[in-house]
This record gives C-alpha cells, structure tokens and sequence, in this order.
C-alpha cells in the first residue's frame, strides 16, 4: 500500500527518518563557498571528489577561523528544510589533518593576539614553590605519571588536586574549560594550575589550540602553567599560559626546586650562620679590645699626671728643705737645744752648738759683743 | 602524615637571619638569639624535605 503525504507532512517524516538514522553524526570534507551572513548565521558547502553537501551552523559554535579550502569534520544531523531543501546543521567542527590545523591555528592567534591575549604584560608571577597545585589531566596517561614522578623526586609537603578530563577528542574542550573553572571557583583555589598531556599527532593535541580552551587559560584567576608534550608547534593555550613547560616531566621541575640542591644550600647557610656568628664574635671582642686599650690609656695618663705633681711637690719641698739653705753655707745656732733667732738671747758663758751642713761644733761663749743692726 | 609546615615562610625567615647577621649592626644577645633560631630552622627545613609527603586527591566530577 502506497503511503500518501502532503509536503510538509514528507518533509516532517524525513526528518523523523534522519533523526532515528543519524542521531549524531561526523562528516570529513573540504570547506567551500564560506560565507557568513547577518553576522551570526553560517553558511558553506562541504565536498570531496565524489559529492558536495550544504552545511548550516552559526558563529557561535565555530571553534576556530573557517577559510575555503580547510578540511573538516563537522559534528551535526541532516536536515531537511522545508523551503531550502536539505541541509547539514552543524553543532561541532574540528579541524582534520596537518595543514588545516596550522592554518586554523595560524588565523587563531592572529586574532587573538589582536587581542592582547598574549601579551607578555598579562604572564603572573606563579608562586616558588606553590603549597597547592590543581593538575587538569588525563590520571590515565603518561603525562600524569611523569609528572607525579617527578614532581615527587623533587618536592615534599605539596597538596595536588586531580581534575581527570579527556585531552583530545571533541569533549575534551568543553572537559579542559569545566576543570579550569572548577578551580577557579573553589573558595580556596590552588596556587597553580597545572594542565598537561604527552605528545601525539596535531589531531590529538587540538583541544589546545582551540579558542575555547585558549581563552579560559588566559581568563584563569589562578596562575597557569600549560605543559604539552610535544616540541614542534606551541599550542594557543600554551602561549596564553603564563608560563609554558616542555613536556609534563619539565612542568614539574619548573613548579619546584630540587630537594636535594636545596638541602645542599641549606647546609651552606649552615655554615654560613656558623662563620657569621663567629665573625661578629670576632668583632665584638675586637671592641672589646679597643675598650680597655682606652681604659688603660686613660688610667696611664691620669698616674703620669699624678707623678708628675707629687715631683714637682718633691722639688719645690727639697729646695725649701733646711738642710738645702746649710748647703749653701748658711748654719744653725742651738743653746740647749734652743735655736737662737736673735742675739739677745746670747750671754757669757753659754754652751753654743753651731750646725754646719754636714757636721756640728760645740763652743762657749767668753767674750760678747753684741751688735744691733738696724 | 608528614610535616605541616610552610617552607616558604621558614626559608624566608632563615634568609632574614643570614641578612641581619651579615648586616653586622645588631646586638651580641639578639645575634645569639637569631644565630640559635637560623639552627632550629635549618633543621626544621631539612627534616620537612625529607619527611613531608604529597598528597594526590582525585576530584571526583
């Protein structure tokens, strides 16, 4: 029995048919006849040499600048419109192949560069060495265990939070900005985030080019350091990273120093503080020295002073000295022991005791005469 | 468990020390004080170096 439709009623059941055969579906071509209208809607042809489709999408899920000429895979359902006839609606598109990927990535960073999102100016400090790390990667791969290997040569005492996410693939974006957004808005966010994954093809390594991902390493509040392991080409979410490591295993030297150079430095400080001590003690018994060769200075001067007063005492007492005034010639006159001053005190008779400067004489006096001087 | 101690800030106090000593202009007794404190935390640093573990959570989303 023949089904019979009206127009629309057709167009509505091929719909239906499309959505039960192709729920989701990903289809590789080349990009022509790129254009975008009003701003917002999408519109291009995707061939390869036997067929061409016409494919629909909006700027909002372009992932990265589309050219003529790109190969594609382009995630989305055939749909049959009913004025327009049919049509691939795209909700997901990624670059396929080498040459597409750079020229992507090349119109990329063109543009957002324009931007300043990889201005040197915008690269923070990342704290040396951080307590904390969030590590956005795949706990599955090679990257996570090189990175934690090493890390746990180098470093004790660090808290790191895995946030497990798919490093390629089409949800690996989507999977790489919720971790990122994960940390930054915990209450108590890591010092650093740490997003990693090893080597692989320029298909493999794309979530890290694209502007998504791109733009939220830039938009991170928390320091990032993006580490991929692969040499050739820098990803964009490398060169928006405030600071970019070679492979997982030198993200890891980068973040923390070597324990074992720094218990090396420690033990010079060590000796360090020993030879500081011993040098101040030095100093401060060198002041000491000073002090008392000033004291003893101080107390030399004060005994000369003093010696010299008590001698010129001496001099002064020896030239006053009775026996200086009979050296001179000069002598003494005693009766009884008496010294006689005047010569009144005189008379006939009296035992006089005359002392010379080194000797005495005894006489008696016979015949006075007494002379007044006036 | 290991340590729970910052090594940022022992190190940053250890290297205090060495500048004050090497600066010269402090006391003999503060000297001693801070030459005595610059050996605990040499100590301190070298035992959380050895004996201070990582600790891996997986967040589970």
């Amino acid at each position: 029995m023949m089904v019979e439709f009206s127009v629309g009623e057709f167009v509505d059941s091929i719909n239906q048919t499309f959505d039960i055969a192709y729920p989701v579906i990903a289809v590789v071509g080349e990009v022509t006849n790129f254009k975008i209208s009003k701003g917002s809607w999408v519109y291009f042809d995707l061939k390869d040499d036997e067929a061409s489709i016409r494919c629909f999408t909006t700027v909002y899920k372009l992932s990265f600048p589309i050219e003529d000429g790109m190969v594609i895979k382009a995630v989305g359902k055939p749909k049959l419109h009913n004025q327009y006839g049919l049509s691939f609606t795209i909700q997901l598109i990624e670059p396929v192949g080498e040459g597409t990927i750079k020229k992507a990535t090349e119109l990329l960073e063109k543009q957002l560069t324009k931007e300043g999102l990889f201005d040197l100016a915008r690269k923070r400090a990342i704290p040396y060495p951080p307590k904390t790390i969030g590590l956005i990667t795949s706990s599955e791969s090679a990257a996570y265990a090189d990175f934690t290997k090493i890390i746990n040569e180098r470093w004790n005492g660090l808290d790191i939070s895995l946030y497990n996410v798919l490093v390629q693939g089409e949800k690996a974006p989507d999977d790489i900005c919720g971790a990122i957004k994960y940390f930054n808005e915990l209450a108590n966010p890591p010092e650093v985030i740490v997003i990693t994954r090893g080597g692989g093809s320029a298909e493999d390594l794309w979530a890290f080019s694209t502007e998504k991902v791109t733009r939220a390493v830039a938009a991170s509040r928390i320091p990032t350091i993006v580490a991929i392991g692969h040499e050739v080409d820098i990803s964009l979410a490398e060169k928006a990273a405030d600071r970019r490591a070679s492979t997982p295993s030198n993200a890891a030297e980068i973040i923390v120093p070597d324990k074992k150079q720094v218990l090396v430095n420690i033990a010079q400080i060590n000796l360090q503080l020993s030879s500081l001590i011993g040098n101040l003690f030095t100093y401060y018994s060198k002041e000491l020295d000073q002090i008392k060769e000033m004291l003893d200075k101080i107390i030399i001067l004060k005994i000369n002073t003093t010696y010299e007063a008590i001698q010129t005492q001496s001099v002064l007492l020896d030239a006053l000295s009775p026996k200086k005034i009979l050296e001179k010639g000069y002598s003494i006159i005693k009766i009884n022991n008496v010294l006689v001053r005047n010569a009144k005190q005189l008379k006939n008779g009296n035992e006089l005791n005359l002392q010379f400067f080194n000797s005495s004489a005894g006489f008696t006096i016979d015949k006075l005469n007494i002379k007044e001087e006036k | 468990m290991g340590v729970k101690k910052d090594y940022s800030d022992m190190q940053n106090e250890l290297n205090e020390i060495v500048n004050d000593l090497q600066s010269g202009n402090i006391d003999v007794d503060d000297a001693m004080k801070k030459y005595d404190r610059g050996q605990e935390l040499v100590k301190e640093i070298s035992e959380y170096l050895k004996n201070a573990e990582n600790k891996i959570t997986k967040i589970n989303k």
